[in-house]
């Protein structure tokens, strides 16, 4: 008997992207046109890391095109008055309307100018979602190309809410934009914070449960008992920001109990170990050739590091002659001076970091510290080898990960070094098992990490750094934050002004700092998927700064905080709507290493709501309308949508006079993409896609790991010296110094070879003291946030059906409080509290918890919404409102962390 | 949402079943008894069945779907509810019969299907299972000695209504039946506590245990007392009759009214164990909102 | 013989409500109703403080005291142990609902509306409005129609997806898993034979079809 499956007729294949953690592969089905289910696409369970199935969040995708509070028609404010308390009184206006006043403000910009008085572009751009918006923006970054320069450097979080160390130090060390241990091969992982249970998506989630089944040991250590320390085999509450502290100790015990055990082989050839330093700190080097010196054991003298058939010393003090170069034309020429090892300095530099040091600072039994830094050894199984894709590879099955606000701000860079000195010394840095990095977003090409490594002169990873030599440093900032001037780190890719110190954009609004440009505002701004003015710091401070922007263009899909400001509000096709192919598979973000790669497409699986456009379609008409459809047709042509549509193998490229529609725009980057998986070999269009969804190629696993390529090429990690972050720490410090600039001199203090340890609470606390001019006992509680994993990215905080189950998890309702520290205060669950930092207040309901540390509270998500239709009907605060922007708390980086000081009072009894 | 939480589901209808139900076969077979023992009580046949039709009659109101009401009747082999409808067939029109024939043979023969009813009534609550506070086998006697106290208290308040049987019922065995029915309401609530003790949601507990001084002092003391002073005081005998069925009636409607709305805490949830996560260990198990055997 | 049943292995399990959503999604369920959700518990004092997440819904039970109370027959056990409730039968006595004792049943007697009234039916509301299961009992039905269907087209339900419960597929940590537990070589059986396992209210003895692994044995 064959009938209907139940699970539906027609199913139409798509992707969700909403996450970082992304992109899955999903089905929906419908019936007579209209979405009624999200289901797994369990045709390509085989392909996917993830079995072919998709989180909760894609789930909300129904409700979001149905959703009655969307906007459906594009709108022109007509209150020119801005501000929270004004009603923009939004009228419908036709698509023609909205399109010409854009391209009337974008012409003018174009013939009065790109750049403003101050040096800045006079178009910005805001998109969220750690890139992900680009996956539902269809053409529009062809159209934005026929901009530039833009600045993207308003930010909405990106670098204080995302994992921001390790995005630089993880780039710089070993290509990890994201750090991730070898999950399916893993049998320790000491997990600092990160919460991957709630923000690894579904690769993330069901390779952590394969690991689990396995009998993984996943150690979390973290203030308060998130998901993820729910799913651990233990969890160990620390103090808040004394995270380094913590790894230094573990450090300490590898190095100073254990240090027969380490993978000697691997810090000799794989690392910067052996190399010599000089009393300046700089590398003892070769007066010829100019390259660093390691001293070799066999003939006993020192060589350049590169001389074949040596064996280096690792440990060790020796008396040589060479030159040291220090920054700029820095340089020393040393008589038989004493030089050391890089390892020995720092065996020496890690001494006083005892467990029984950390156990105080971290209030963790220093036998716990030891006994998991000894386990971390022992799973570590040093000397074990394991076959991939036909070569043998070294099998270390255990890492370090870290999570936001600890990788964050202050002490970011420590705990990033650590982790990876952990990896270092074990030998576990991109191996099988091991700590891995799974993206590149500074490093070209972004395509494959394998492909951008490179070698340096000094025998490490060629790294992209901003120029700080006084020809070459970017004295005049080119964009609002300032990127490239203050932090060499970032680069200079697609990503790099995203990564900011995007804080510094909104405060420098208000006021900028001594001898700096005053910040302009942008003329235009476009804003999609964004809402800085509840996700970013200072909240309130934001909202009244965008009010003060001239001309907003917001891609709105129901109204928001911040597109309450905006002049135009554009809507565009939602999730289930549009048509968009990209590239999947590889190693992408988080734990996206996959064994495939290739394209998915996003298609529309109903008939659009009202009269919302396709944002291929928008893109189309705005490069048109100014008069920049050739170019736009161009960049299409190279390939700004995803697929370059010519290369010398195929092409599928587009007319560059013809205005294109939709459909024939994607259909040749399908058959491009089909081409390029291929070698040109096959050309199928966007009917295949429409019908399949996707199409993939095989990735080899080989490339998980930059192992091979980096023996192949006889590169080595720059670790755990960094003479290079020193150099360039002191050369940006001249160059600030000569412009008379003092205010970033604490950040210079960060680039130090092997970091210092810091009392970071005190830090904070200070910071607060002195710019609020208060006594920070007043404020006894941390308070942090910790990641829902049913909102986390999705911009869906007006979806009921998200609201409805994300309340099943008990720590979405409020502010998280340890139950018996509430009952010492009265306290009891369901109680109506009123949460003060010295920067503002905001209220909420109280949520009694075991699982925190009394000292610390917790907010969860970020929520806080005055104009979100239904979400603003949720009373549960952020702490958003609460977090300043401050430069005393800003790292070297850029980076903030998610983390204040607050005090609570009651306002009202639990119902 | 852990923790037991109180069911909303059979609201003050459900709980007009179980009063007016069981009050009226209460009713029924008291007057039946107390008819062997020389009183004229055919006449309230009449209210009974009047009772227990208005009982059914809030449940009708309750009922998602009243159009297909007479579905109830489907499953006799395993449902109380089913059995509780039909015998109900039975005892509404014999009830009515009684009134007009006024026959006390036949009142004593409704007091079988009425018997039958109240039986129902009680195993209806003990049937289900997901609220503790219902399914302890010491609802079955509360139910029947409260719906039976609560018939006498009926026959009390309106015993002098029929010339002769306020005489009859303090010379007889009537009053004893009455003291004796106060008595063993007592016992049945003390009993009914007494299981759910550790065997109940706290906050289940917590209700009773607000119930437990008003069902002591009005419904068990304050009757036994003014039956004992009707016994004395002859000339009262009326009105101190009248006041303790008043109390007697008050009581079980409001013990059944806090064990149907506001005791009736579901299960709530509980696991034996926390898991082994990964190469950790296992650890204890909890069930919320219950107090911890002592 | 044959009894489905669902295994939880509360090790996987991370709480994401994923199977919630699906759940949602496949039975188009009211807004607030969930025949399958995941709880969150929290065990012990702080410092020694256990999380877990605990799915739940119908336990399907082998005595199953909704079947037994329901007057109507609309709830029953079918053969191959699922419990069943045949709408066009049931009065909406809300009986079943105070007889289980995991709280896996609800009555909703409105259309679905996610955003309330004021803002009507949705169009996907529109389209699966299940008016059959307006004012009478509802709960999971472990997906019964893709059981049929697989049975009937020789699919094994807990392992192929036209024959499994969409919750059990939506599963990202692949913690609930469905199957015959009479069948020895099922994938539940395999499961329930390597892990140590409970049931939630052993104590009342309903016979639950519910199984949580938490520990390997």
């Amino acid at each position: 008997m064959t009938q209907e499956s139940p699970t539906g007729k027609t199913k139409i294949p798509t992707y969700c992207y909403q996450c970082v953690a992304g992109p899955d592969l999903l089905n929906v089905r419908v019936e007579d046109g209209i979405a009624t289910e999200i289901q797994p696409n369990f045709g390509a369970a085989d392909c996917t890391p993830a079995g072919g199935k998709v989180c909760v969040k894609a789930f909300g995708l129904i409700q979001k095109v149905y959703n009655p509070h969307r906007i459906l028609t594009p709108m022109k404010r007509t209150n020119p008055k801005k501000g929270r308390e004004e009603d923009p009184k939004f009228v419908p206006i036709s698509w023609d309307e909205a399109l010409d006043a854009i391209a009337e403000k974008v012409n003018k910009i174009q013939a009065e100018g790109k750049i403003d008085a101050a040096g800045y572009p006079r178009v910005a751009a805001s998109f969220g979602g750690g890139g992900t918006s680009t996956y539902y923006m269809g053409t529009f970054p062809a159209f934005l190309s026929t901009l530039t320069p833009i600045d993207m450097g308003f930010g909405s979080g990106q670098g204080v809410k995302c994992y921001h160390s390790e995005h630089l130090y993880g780039e710089l060390w070993h290509r990890a934009f994201i750090v991730a241990p070898d999950t399916p091969k893993c049998e320790y992982i000491i997990s600092f914070g990160m919460n991957i249970e709630a923000s690894g998506g579904v690769c993330g989630v069901r390779r952590h449960a394969d690991a689990r089944d396995r009998g993984v040991k996943r150690i979390q250590v973290e203030p308060h008992l998130s998901q993820t320390g729910a799913a651990s085999s233990e969890w160990v509450p620390i103090k808040p920001k004394t995270d380094p502290a913590f790894m230094y100790a573990l450090i300490h015990v590898l190095l100073h109990e254990q240090r027969d055990r380490l993978d000697k082989v691997f810090l000799r050839d794989r690392t910067g170990s052996p190399y010599l330093v000089a009393p300046n700190g700089y590398y003892l080097r070769d007066p010829e050739t100019k390259k660093p010196l390691v001293y070799d054991l066999k003939t006993k003298q020192a060589v350049p590091f590169d001389t074949a058939n040596i064996e280096p010393a690792l440990e060790g003090q020796f008396v040589l002659s060479g030159i040291e170069l220090g920054a700029d034309d820095d340089r020393w020429e040393h008589q038989d001076i004493k030089v050391t090892t890089a390892f020995e300095k720092l065996i020496e530099h890690m001494k006083p970091f005892t467990p029984l040091w950390a156990a105080r600072v971290c209030d963790v039994d220093n036998k716990i510290i030891r006994r998991i830094a000894l386990e971390y050894l022992d799973h570590a199984k040093v000397g074990e080898t394991i076959e991939v894709d036909g070569r043998t590879m070294p099998l270390r099955p255990v890492a370090v990960t870290l999570g936001k606000t600890v990788n964050n701000g202050w002490g970011g860079y420590h705990c990033c070094w650590a982790r990876t000195m952990l990896a270092v010394l074990v030998g576990a840095l991109e191996v099988p098992g091991g700590t891995i990095g799974t993206t590149v977003r500074i490093n070209r090409p972004a395509s494959d990490r394998n492909d951008s490594v490179k070698l340096s002169e000094d025998g490490f990873l060629a790294y992209p750094m901003n120029p700080t030599d006084k020809e070459n440093w970017l004295a005049t900032p080119d964009v609002r934050n300032a990127n490239r001037t203050l932090v060499p780190l970032v680069g200079n890719s697609a990503w790099s002004q995203a990564l900011g110190p995007t804080h510094l954009a909104w405060m420098q609004q208000d006021k900028g700092p001594d001898h700096w440009p005053q910040a302009t505002k942008p003329d235009l701004w476009f804003v999609y998927r964004t809402n800085p003015a509840v996700s970013f710091w200072d909240t309130n401070q934001i909202t009244k700064t965008i009010a003060t922007f001239p001309f907003t263009v917001c891609f709105a899909y129901t109204r928001d905080e911040t597109n309450h400001m905006a002049d135009i509000l554009l809507p565009d096709r939602t999730d289930l709507e549009g048509l968009q192919l990209i590239r999947i598979g590889g190693t992408k973000f988080i734990e996206q290493f996959w064994d495939h790669q290739g394209f998915a497409l996003r298609q529309p699986v109903t008939e659009p709501q009202g009269d919302t456009r396709d944002f291929t379609w928008i893109s189309t008409e705005l490069a048109k309308r100014c008069n920049m459809l050739e170019q736009y047709n161009k960049a299409l042509n190279r390939g700004a949508a995803g697929v370059a549509l010519k290369t010398d193998k195929y092409d599928f490229s587009l007319d560059v006079t013809q205005e294109h529609d939709v459909e024939t725009i994607w259909d040749a980057n399908c058959k491009a993409a089909s081409a390029e998986i291929t070698g040109g070999k096959e050309q199928q269009g966007l009917d295949y896609y429409k019908e399949k969804g996707y199409r993939l190629t095989d990735f080899p696993r080989i490339k998980w790991y930059l192992t091979a390529k980096m023996e192949d090429e006889g590169v080595r990690y720059e670790l755990p010296y960094q003479e290079t972050l020193k150099r360039v720490g002191v050369q940006l410090g001249r160059r600030l110094h000569e412009k008379g600039i003092s205010w970033w001199d604490e950040q210079l203090e960060e680039y130090e070879a092997l970091p210092d340890m810091m009392d970071f609470q005190a830090l904070w606390e200070g910071a607060l003291e002195r710019n609020f001019g208060v006594d920070i006992s007043d404020y006894p509680f941390w308070l942090v946030t910790s990641r829902s994993m049913q909102y986390a990215w999705g911009g869906n905080v007006s979806i009921q059906m998200i609201r409805e189950v994300s309340k099943n998890i008990g720590t979405h309702g409020g502010l998280v409080m340890n139950t018996g520290r509430a009952h010492k205060m009265g306290l009891k669950d369901g109680d109506r509290v009123e949460i003060t930092s010295p920067l503002s207040a905001t209220r909420g309901i109280l949520v009694t918890r075991e699982g925190i540390r009394p000292d610390t509270l917790m907010l969860m998500g970020q929520f806080d919404h005055w104009a979100t239709p239904f979400a603003k009907d949720f009373n549960v605060p952020s702490m958003n409102a609460l977090v300043p922007m401050l430069l005393d708390l800003t790292d070297s980086s850029g980076s903030g962390a998610d983390l204040a000081r607050v005090k609570i009072k009651k306002i009202g009894e639990a119902k | 949402m852990l923790a037991p939480t109180l069911q909303k589901r059979w609201d003050w209808r459900a709980a007009g079943n179980f009063i007016c139900g069981g009050t009226g076969t209460g009713l029924m077979i008291i007057a039946a008894t107390l008819s062997t023992m020389g009183l004229n009580t055919t006449a309230y046949a009449l209210l009974a069945s009047v009772l227990v039709t208005a009982g059914l009659g809030l449940v009708w109101l309750e009922i998602g779907r009243p159009l297909r009401s007479m579905n109830v009747f489907r499953n006799p082999a395993t449902s109380w509810m089913t059995r509780e409808g039909m015998v109900a067939i039975l005892l509404i029109p014999m009830g009515l019969l009684t009134f007009f024939t006024e026959s006390s043979s036949l009142l004593v023969l409704s007091a079988l299907p009425a018997a039958f009813f109240l039986f129902a009534q009680a195993r209806i609550l003990h049937m289900a299972k997901g609220i503790p506070a219902w399914r302890t086998n010491a609802i079955n006697p509360l139910i029947l000695s409260t719906g039976l106290t609560e018939g006498m208290g009926v026959l009390l308040i309106l015993i002098g209504l029929t010339a002769g049987n306020i005489e009859a019922f303090f010379k007889g065995y009537g009053w004893i039946v009455a003291l004796s029915l106060v008595f063993l309401r007592g016992v049945a609530w003390i009993n009914y506590r007494y299981s759910l003790a550790n065997n109940a949601p706290e906050a289940t507990l917590k209700v009773l245990e607000r119930s437990n001084i008003v069902i002591v002092l009005l419904g068990i003391a304050t009757p036994i007392v003014l039956l004992f002073m009707g016994k004395h005081y002859v000339a009262y005998q009326l009105p101190l009759a009248a006041t303790a069925g008043l109390f007697m009636v008050f009581c079980g409607w409001f013990c059944k009214y806090q064990i149907i709305i506001y005791a009736a805490y579901y299960q709530g949830f509980s696991i034996a164990h926390t898991p082994a996560r990964g190469g950790g260990k296992s650890g204890p198990g909890l069930k919320p909102g219950w107090r911890l055997p002592q | 013989m044959t009894r489905y049943v669902m295994v939880a292995d509360i090790n996987r399990c991370v709480g994401c409500q994923t199977c919630t959503a699906a759940c949602k999604h496949t039975n188009a369920t009211a807004p607030g109703v969930q025949w399958r959700k995941v709880l969150d518990f929290e065990v012990g004092t702080y410092p020694n403080v256990r999380r877990a997440f605990i799915p739940v819904g119908c336990n399907h039970c082998l005595d199953a005291p909704c079947a037994d109370v329901c007057p109507t027959l609309a709830t029953y056990k079918r053969p191959d142990g699922i419990v069943s409730i045949n709408y066009d039968l049931c009065i909406g006595c809300a009986y079943c609902i105070q007889a289980c004792p995991y709280q896996a049943r609800d009555r909703v007697d409105v259309p679905n509306k996610a955003y309330g009234k004021e803002f009507g039916q949705m169009k996907h509301e529109q389209k699966v409005p299940h008016s059959e299961r307006r004012a009478v009992a509802q709960k999971c039905t472990f997906c019964s129609d893709r059981i049929d269907y697989g049975t009937a087209n020789g699919l094994t339900p807990g392992i192929d997806p036209d024959a499994t419960p969409a919750c059990a597929n939506a599963c990202i940590a692949n913690a609930l898993i469905f199957g015959d537990i009479d069948n020895p070589n099922s994938n539940v059986s395999e499961l329930l034979r390597t892990h140590k396992h409970f049931q939630m209210h052993e104590e009342l003895e309903t016979g639950s079809g519910f199984y949580y692994l938490w520990e390997r044995k």
